[in-house]
Formats: structure tokens, C-alpha cells, sequence
């Protein structure tokens, strides 16, 4: 039978493994919603004259970067036969003109977006130290009950 | 009338002895009946002692496991509603706000929303620090 220190130490064991266990998915959803967000390869579908929705908005027009394949060299071009809507983070190609976009056809952009203000990401940063606080603080306690 | 005297004084003394001897068997039996009384109400207490002991011990079993447990969960349950806030209702909000072209104090006011949402999970993490100090 375990005495009541090593219980004490077991259970705290087991809360700060789930507790960090469970901190790295709320870092890295922090990270990947608030800010400045870089989109890589992100994947859509050319339509004629139909406006495509990207999954980010608030878009910086001076990132983005649309690639299409090139049936003729078998490899991705990049192209600038597209119009980009900015704010509702839209993309319409130019099917009718463009050489290597066709109706149809998958296209691959990457850009940077604005998930989030500054006021936002600079509250949301704050999120991961509360976790870390949620999980040190009642260890702090209970070795403080210990001595 | 000497021999009645003499027999009536020995019957009252006999019956008088005998009263007195009753009485000390009464007593005694009252005592007897006190003392076992007194062991039983003795020995229920001992039982009731040992058993609230016993439930004593378990309930606090019961609440230690139960407040190892709710650490466990409190943090699981704030990481869980963390990624929803920060990975859904931030961006949502925020999409919704980016397509629908609002201007003026309406953007000023309705751009805020999201930065609440952040103080509020935020204070969610940090409150039950707060609650049990």
C-alpha cells in the first residue's frame, strides 16, 4: 500500500503528464489561428468565371503565390492569370485567356493572411501561459502541502 | 400471649429479613440491568465509532480521488474549450466580419468581438487558478 505522499505524487504525476500532454494542441492552435498565418499548397479548383474561396482571409496580396501545372514541361508554373479578392479572401482565374489554367483543374496557392488583429494574438499569446499556470499552480500547492 | 408476642415479632422479623433481602435482589438486579444497559449502549457506540470511521475514511478516499480527478478533467476541459475558441469561433467570427464589409463604429465595435472572445478564454484558464486560492 502506497503511503500518502507517493499517492500525492502519483496523481500529480498523471495531472502535469495530461496537462502538458494537453498543452501542445492548444500551442499549436494558438499559433495556427492567431496572427500572421502562412498558407502553403493550398489546393482549389479553377472554375470559369465563378469566384473560388480560399481559407483564409484578409489575405497580403504581396504574398501570394498561384502555381498551375504545365501540361506540355509536367510541372508546376507559377502564374498570375487569376484576380484576387483580398478581404473576403476570394480567387477568380481567368479560365477563358489563362495557358496553363483550365476549366476544372486544380491550382495550388500559397499566401499569408491576417487570422487575427494584433490586439487579438497578443491576448490569445497569453492562452498557453494560463494553461501552464492551471497546471504548475496546483503542483506548487500540493508539494507546498508535502513540506 | 408471651408465645404469641414472641411469634408475631419473629414473623415480622423473618418477614422483614426477607423484604430486605428482596430488596437487595431488586437492586441488585437493577444494577445488574444498569450495568448491562450501559456495556450495550457502550458497545452500539463502539459499532457506530467504528463504522463512521470506516465511512470517514472512504469519503475521503472519495474526495481525494474525486479532486485528483477534477484537476484532471478542469485541465482537459479548459484545453478542449481552448482549441475550440481559439481554433473555431476566432476565425469564424473573424470571416464573417471580413465578408461582411462593415464600416465605421459598427467595424470598430463588432472588430472587438474576437479580442472578448480571447479575454474570455483567457480568464477561463486563469479563473480556476483564482477559485482555489
Amino acid at each position: 500500500m502506497p503511503s500518502k505522499a507517493a499517492k500525492v505524487v502519483m496523481t500529480l504525476g498523471v495531472f502535469a503528464a495530461v496537462g502538458v500532454i494537453m498543452l501542445a494542441p492548444v500551442v499549436a492552435a494558438v499559433n495556427s489561428n492567431t496572427g500572421t498565418v502562412s498558407v502553403t499548397d493550398e489546393t482549389v479548383v479553377a472554375q470559369s468565371g465563378e469566384r473560388v474561396a480560399l481559407s483564409g482571409y484578409d489575405i497580403d496580396p504581396a504574398t501570394v503565390t498561384v502555381e498551375a501545372y504545365n501540361d506540355t514541361s509536367g510541372s508546376w508554373e507559377t502564374t498570375t492569370e487569376y484576380t484576387l479578392y483580398d478581404q473576403p479572401g476570394d480567387i477568380q482565374f481567368d479560365v477563358q485567356n489563362a495557358t496553363n489554367i483550365e476549366d476544372g483543374e486544380e491550382v495550388r496557392v500559397d499566401y499569408d493572411y491576417q487570422a487575427t488583429g494584433e490586439l487579438t494574438a497578443l491576448v490569445a499569446g497569453f492562452i498557453p501561459v494560463g494553461i501552464g499556470l492551471l497546471i504548475f499552480v496546483p503542483i506548487a500547492r500540493r508539494v507546498e502541502g508535502l513540506m | 400471649m408471651n408465645t404469641l408476642n414472641s411469634t408475631l415479632a419473629a414473623g415480622y422479623e423473618r418477614t422483614r429479613a426477607v423484604m430486605a433481602m428482596l430488596f437487595a435482589l431488586v437492586v441488585a438486579y437493577a444494577q445488574a440491568g444498569k450495568r448491562r444497559f450501559v456495556a450495550r449502549v457502550r458497545l452500539g457506540y463502539r459499532l457506530a465509532e467504528s463504522a463512521f470511521e470506516a465511512e470517514d475514511r472512504s469519503f475521503a478516499r472519495a474526495t481525494r480521488g474525486q479532486a485528483s480527478g477534477n484537476l484532471v478533467s478542469l485541465v482537459v476541459g479548459v484545453a478542449v474549450a481552448v482549441i475550440v475558441g481559439v481554433g473555431v469561433a476566432i476565425p469564424i467570427t473573424n470571416d464573417v466580419i471580413q465578408q461582411s464589409n462593415l464600416t465605421g463604429i459598427t467595424a470598430t465595435i463588432v472588430g472587438f468581438i474576437p479580442v472578448m472572445l480571447g479575454v474570455l478564454i483567457f480568464v477561463a484558464t486563469v479563473g480556476p487558478i483564482m477559485a482555489r486560492t
